[in-house]
């Protein structure tokens, strides 16, 4: 590489310098695109997690997720989502230093030795819907919320992360991809093949995080994609154009097997925990047209 | 590689040893125009300045042509061509360079890949690299260092790409941290002229005007909805009598402009002020190379000149404005 030009030091504000500035102590993940580390912060002692996304090894450079993740970490500051310390690279490697939270919710769920208190549900549920309308409000989309993206800190707060599918809703016009969410907590719109979609997918999917902390079994788990439209429909009813005008218009609205929706008895028999209020906000939540989803 | 370290932290150019040296860098998504040619006069050289004006025309061209044939929306062109533009703030214009990595078109291309990333367009870097050879006839099939040309390109690409990202210092939002602020004029030019309840034509001339004047480093130095709100005021002043559109309702325009609320907007005045003076100065001395000439006709149909007299005679009417802005900004300079 030739001379990359005389770099100007003016004007800009140069303060301490980020590579001593973290240690990496212990390698705790290794996703797709990046490497997550634990660390601290040296001048505070600070906890970190530090996850480092390999640059160079992708065919297209960086990647997508990692971009978005930056630039809506960036913009997001709430108690309820995860807070982007810093950003730097080094020769190779991007690095994103995150708030580290030890714990998520999926590891809760799993380990039956915990007993899960209607208070404990009631305020997971209640940060998770702080954290979701903070993003909705600056108009970004999640599109993974699941147990296993809900982190939670070591005083109890519970905060949204990976940020590598959202999107900002902008022009009315645009396509979006209807290939978001991880399977078992995707609405029905995006089983539809649907590619406008609106923040509604994501009080879905808070939805049936709300029956899976009742349950403590993942709700609808589908097999594959076409399983999980029977799963999710024989457990809450087949939409019909009575109940959600023009969704046989939706791309891959055909050959459904046409199940009643749930009497209340019905769930009342599946969440047997729940009081009457619970299950009103589940229904809610989980209303199969978008349009009439609670917010 | 031990070279690309040294590009990794703008002003430490002289180590490459083991010891990687970092500076923690504050995002600057605008810079004063006293700085822009400072930095231009460091990365420019005086003989080059015509060139570099020229090939940025060219390479713009180029992008304009790509974002056609790959059917980006405009807001891609315009990220990218402020990537270009920023690029050029912090490396050596080069032309007659045998490295690859000096070539503006690549990297104008380079601009224009991270801008889909950024603008959630993306598209795969071959499709890239296949419109780019294909619009500039260059032949894939030859190979260079044992690589095929496809992936030699593809390497200097991303390369680039590892260059621009420590230049815009990951800073995806430029300047916005809000993010139901768009960073890209031509959208919130349509809100505005909706909100303001503008016609059709003043609106269609105010899009004209901005994709000339996207081209400039203007969106170096003001924040995109101020230059939007600039723009419509130059276009509700030139009130054009005969524009090459078909709509006849021809509304109030002195209404509007006096409803204008820069507040409102969220618009510092100073800075609209700022590029309204950089508008009418662009248009007063580029007019016959810009997009706006082939919309309105050659002569004011009513004072019977040259068009580029009508943006005088305003540049006039806003020069008390500016002396104002002046004012406000010595003051401020002093107070701080």
């Amino acid at each position: 590489m030739s001379v990359a030009g005389p770099q100007p030091t003016v004007q800009l504000p140069s303060v301490s310098t980020p590579l001593q500035n973290y240690s990496k102590d212990k390698k705790v993940g290794e996703g797709t695109y990046a490497v997550v580390y634990l660390g601290k912060q040296i001048t505070t002692k600070r906890n970190i997690a530090i996850k480092e996304i390999k640059t160079g090894l992708f065919k297209d450079g960086l990647d997508m997720s990692a971009i978005r993740e930056v630039k809506y970490l960036q913009e997001l500051k709430h108690p309820n989502v995860i807070e982007l310390v810093d950003v730097f690279s080094t020769t190779n490697n991007l690095n994103l230093v995150l708030e580290f939270l030890p714990c998520d919710l999926e590891m809760l769920i799993k380990d039956k030795s915990i007993v899960f208190k209607s208070s404990d549900i009631k305020s997971w549920l209640l940060m998770t819907l702080r954290g979701v309308h903070h993003c909705h409000r600056n108009f970004i989309l999640h599109r993974d919320l699941k147990p296993n993206n809900l982190l939670i800190a070591p005083d109890g707060h519970l905060k949204l992360a990976d940020f590598g599918l959202a999107r900002s809703l902008g022009n009315p016009n645009e396509n979006l991809s209807s290939n978001v969410v991880t399977r078992w907590y995707r609405a029905p719109e995006l089983l539809f093949g649907s590619r406008h979609y609106t923040g509604a997918i994501d009080i879905w999917s808070v939805g049936i995080i709300f029956a899976e902390l009742m349950l403590r079994i993942p709700y609808l788990p589908g097999k594959d994609d076409v399983d999980q439209i029977d799963v999710t429909f024989r457990a809450l009813g087949t939409p019909t154009e009575q109940i959600w005008p023009n969704v046989s218009s939706l791309p891959m609205y055909n050959a459904l097997h046409v199940y009643p929706p749930p009497s209340r008895q019905e769930l009342r028999q599946r969440f047997s925990a729940a009081t009457e209020k619970a299950l009103d906000l589940l229904i809610l939540m989980t209303q199969l047209d978008p349009k009439s989803k609670t917010n | 590689m031990s070279k690309d370290s040294t590009t990794t932290d703008n002003g430490t150019t002289k180590s490459t040893t083991i010891h990687i040296p970092s500076i923690t860098q504050i995002s600057r998504p605008f810079f004063s125009n006293k700085e822009i040619s400072f930095l231009h006069s460091q990365t420019i050289s005086d003989s080059l300045k015509l060139h570099y004006k020229s090939t940025k025309d060219q390479v713009f061209q180029l992008l304009f042509q790509i974002c056609k044939s790959m059917k980006f929306p405009l807001r891609m062109l315009s990220t990218a061509m402020n990537y270009y533009q920023r690029y050029y703030l912090f490396n050596k214009f080069e032309l007659n360079s045998n490295d690859i990595l000096d070539d503006p078109y690549l990297i104008s291309l380079s601009c224009l890949f991270l801008a889909s990333k950024v603008e959630d367009c993306i598209k795969k870097l071959k499709d890239f690299q296949q419109t780019y050879n294909k619009i500039k006839n260059i032949d894939e099939s030859i190979s260079i260092d044992n690589l095929s040309f496809l992936e030699y390109q593809r390497k200097a690409l991303l390369q680039i790409e590892c260059k621009l990202l420590q230049i815009i210092k990951f800073d995806f939002n430029l300047g916005n941290n809000h993010p139901s602020i768009k960073m890209n004029i031509d959208y919130l030019l349509i809100q505005f002229c909706k909100q303001l309840k503008i016609n059709y034509k003043i609106s269609i001339l105010s899009w004209f005007i901005q994709f000339d004047i996207i081209q400039t480093p203007l969106c170096l130095v003001i924040p995109p909805h101020c230059i939007a709100v600039g723009i419509i005021i130059v276009a509700l002043n030139l009130k054009p009598k005969e524009l090459h559109i078909e709509d006849n309702t021809d509304d109030d325009y002195d209404e509007i402009l006096n409803s204008i609320d820069c507040e409102r907007l969220n618009c510092p005045e100073v800075l609209v002020n700022e590029s309204i003076i950089y508008i009418l100065d662009y248009y007063i001395h580029q007019y016959n190379n810009s997009i706006l000439k082939n919309y309105l006709p050659e002569k004011d149909p009513i004072t019977n000149k040259d068009q580029v007299f009508n943006f005088m005679n305003l540049k006039t009417k806003f020069n008390d404005l500016q002396d104002l802005c002046y004012q406000i900004k010595e003051k401020d300079f002093i107070q701080n």
